[in-house]
């Protein structure tokens, strides 16, 4: 009887190699020989997106993708994330119920007007 | 009186201003700093420079932006003036190095990360998805969030952030690193995965 896997795969793992029979376990075995181990991958999928990778590791990249959703989830994942900020910048902090207290406006507007030409004091 | 209205120009009195754009602006900074102090320090220091160069406004972008675009700068600068030396809470955040999240180098596959597609461009709009992204920005430690924004929020270049607080690029490589796989995992355990 064989013995269980101590790391089964979920059940959403839609990677296109899974390495569930003889034949696709030793290519899963052969594509973990050529490229990199997942925890590599992770700091790699960061690394390109502050910079260019050289080519070859770029391919080995996507060649750890054939057996591997769970990196490529984890780059999309980074790059909404990146995505999600930069379009939303300016307005991150709309809708949330943080303000500026009425006594702290007044505040502001006192230095303001402190600091006002005297044309826009009685405008 | 000048009129309130949503776009009142340069020349509009800096009461209008506060009571216009104060909230925003006061937004805008709180979720880059995280601190309620130093966001209002940079709100007022943005209205002090907006009233000393409001003549050279030349009308090309909303108030607004001109506003936004001078606070951005004044964020940047306050990250400038930060000390250059890791706290004790960025060296333990960067020596973890989320070992329980993998075996022999592959994913611990309960752990995982899920598939956020069916969701994540729904949610982006939602102020509930932005309290949860605030919450996650703050649990970082202070000088990794602050490269994090850097680059990821205001899309400065790594060498420009390097100069900027005197660090190497592999050493900001690492705290990127660290940042995106904290922040990812917070994301997805306090809202894509909230309810499942």
């Amino acid at each position: 009887m064989p013995a269980e896997d101590p790391n089964p795969r979920t059940p959403d793992d839609n990677s296109p190699i899974q390495g569930k029979n003889w034949l696709t376990s030793k290519i899963v075995d052969l594509i973990l020989r050529l490229t990199f181990k997942c925890d590599a991958m992770t700091h790699l999928l960061s690394e390109e997106m502050d910079h260019p990778l050289p080519l070859l590791t770029r391919v080995k990249m996507r060649g750890h993708f054939l057996m591997c959703c769970y990196c490529e989830r984890y780059k999309e994942n980074l790059h909404f994330i990146r995505r999600t900020l930069r379009s939303s910048a300016p307005n991150i902090g709309d809708g949330s119920a943080e303000a500026l207290t009425s006594a702290e406006k007044e505040r502001l507007k006192r230095v303001l007007r402190d600091q006002s030409p005297e044309r826009l004091r009685h405008s | 009186m000048l009129s309130s209205t949503a776009n009142a120009g340069p020349s509009a009195t800096p009461d209008v201003w506060v009571d216009e754009h104060g909230d925003c602006l006061y937004r805008y900074a709180l979720v880059r700093v995280r601190r309620p102090e130093v966001a209002q320090d940079l709100v007022q220091e943005t209205f002090l420079a907006a009233l000393r160069s409001q003549d050279k406004f030349a009308g090309r972008s909303s108030v607004r932006s001109w506003l936004c675009g001078i606070l951005k700068n004044k964020i940047v600068d306050y990250y400038r003036t930060l000390g250059r030396e890791a706290s004790f809470t960025d060296m333990a955040f960067l020596s973890d190095e989320f070992s329980e999240k993998f075996v022999d180098g592959g994913w611990v596959h309960a752990d995982a990360p899920k598939d956020w597609k069916p969701e994540a461009d729904v949610i982006a709009h939602r102020a509930e998805f932005w309290g949860t992204m605030r919450s996650c920005l703050g649990k970082l430690p202070d000088r990794i969030a602050n490269v994090f924004m850097l680059r990821e929020m205001e899309g400065i270049s790594t060498k420009e952030i390097c100069k900027m607080l005197s660090i190497t690029e592999s050493n900001l490589f690492v705290m990127l690193h660290r940042a995106r796989m904290a922040l990812r995992e917070c994301l997805e355990l306090n809202w894509f995965q909230k309810d499942k």
